[in-house]
């Protein structure tokens, strides 16, 4: 590949199992780190973020810091009104649609944004851009059977889901995360249904890894759940392991996976 | 338009460059220096050397003729002669990515993505196992969950600390 010839020059200190080399010398003498943040930053716009992106985090601490950098993030923004800044979106549908795998996106805080039974395919983060999961609220009205429908393996961080009717998120495979988030359900539904989890994964796909289990599921971690009729409905072979709970003054916060019990 | 003003460019080594002014606003930078009264006589750029002033000016003088109503040039031609005009330069990483400082500096959009481009491609899809010393396993790219998981732990870890 004539790609590989040129490698060595943006490569500064970065081993390859493929080349056997031995660590390069200083950093300082690949040309492409005259470039200033900006710049680079630029560049790594137009790496899709699964692989190019990540690989391109894993050369050196200041590419990491550019490539995770939240400038490179996708942005829902209800102010949004043309189509100038093109990292910005109306709504969380056109930003998911448009994002590519891998992709982060953080939905401003304050007010509510509408999430209708939106299918997430792919790889993707959502993160709330408030301080407390609470400021960023995505809102599911009743006639939806959930807000957030993941097919693929997600992150949710900082946001605050809260169904009406129906579910707040709705795992069909993949690994869901859900850190530091807030689900919210009608308190006493009449409808069985109206779970904050529902999780009709089967579990079948078990991939083992050196980090541990990594076949579809769920984790939650340091997450509310308030309402519904029980916190995760299982409809396929998973189930609730390792669930551990703290009091705070005014709310609990859970600690669970939802995974194939093995 | 017959007679358009001229518009002379001064590289940081001093060297002019007498453009018309349809080609000199291709860059934003230029631009508002013009429409705020300062390029009366020659505009200095310390910034840009003559070497890569002359191309940044071959490329513009290019993209204006494009688009000049007479001479409409095929979007396809265009796309090829940017092509070539780039490739020139993958010989050379280090005009390159003189011409990515030049072109952010004078703010000069089209050519900034085109050579970005150049090199996210340089960069891109280059699939191999991955050693990674901070977290201190191997893996292979091709196992996609696992990447989510790393890349969003990554990503919650720069928030943490840089934001």
């Amino acid at each position: 590949m004539e790609e590989e010839e040129q490698k060595p020059a943006m490569r500064p200190c970065f081993e390859s199992n493929q080349r056997k080399k031995s660590r390069s010398g200083a950093p300082s003498f690949a040309p492409i780190n005259n470039l200033d943040d900006g710049c680079l930053m630029h560049i790594f716009s137009f790496l899709s973020p699964i692989p190019d992106r990540y690989n391109t985090a894993l050369v050196c601490h200041r590419w990491c810091y550019l490539a995770c950098h939240p400038r490179l993030w996708l942005r829902v923004d209800r102010s949004v009104k043309d189509s100038s800044d093109p990292g910005a979106f109306p709504n969380i549908e056109s930003a998911v649609s448009a994002a590519r795998p891998g992709d982060t996106i953080l939905i401003a805080a304050g007010g509510s944004h509408v999430a209708s039974n939106i299918q997430i395919k792919k790889p993707l983060c959502l993160i709330g851009g408030g301080e407390l999961p609470d400021e960023t609220m995505l809102l599911c009205s009743r006639g939806s059977d959930s807000a957030l429908e993941f097919l693929s393996s997600c992150k949710l961080s900082n946001l605050t889901v809260k169904a009406e009717l129906g579910c707040c998120l709705l795992h069909r495979s993949g690994r869901l995360i859900i850190d530091g988030c807030v689900l919210q359900c009608e308190t006493d539904p009449l409808d069985y249904l109206s779970c904050p989890i529902v999780s009709t994964a089967t579990g079948s796909k078990v991939v083992s890894s050196p980090i541990g289990y990594h076949g579809d599921g769920v984790s939650v971690s340091q997450t509310r759940i308030e309402g519904g009729a029980k916190a995760v409905l299982t409809s396929g072979d998973l189930a609730l392991q390792r669930v551990r709970v703290m009091c705070a003054r005014t709310s609990l916060f859970f600690w669970f996976d939802v995974e194939c019990p093995s | 338009m017959a007679s358009s003003r001229k518009i002379t460019l001064r590289s940081s080594d001093g060297e002019s460059f007498e453009v018309e002014e349809a080609v000199a606003v291709e860059s934003q930078t230029i631009k508002h220096m013009i429409e705020d009264d300062c390029a009366d006589n020659a505009i200095p750029l310390p910034n840009v050397t003559s070497k890569i002033l002359a191309k940044v000016i071959e490329y513009c003088k290019k993209h204006v003729d494009a688009s000049k109503a007479e001479d409409r040039v095929n979007d396809e031609d265009l796309k090829a002669w940017d092509a070539a005009f780039i490739k020139v330069d993958q010989v050379d990483q280090a005009t390159l990515f003189d011409l990515i400082l030049a072109a952010n500096y004078l703010n000069i959009k089209s050519l900034l993505d085109l050579t970005c481009q150049t090199v996210a491609d340089m960069i891109k899809g280059n699939l191999f196992p991955v050693r990674n010393e901070w977290l201190n396993f191997t893996f292979s790219i091709a196992n996609r969950e696992l990447v989510l998981v790393c890349l969003t732990e990554w990503v919650a870890h720069r928030r943490l600390f840089c934001s």
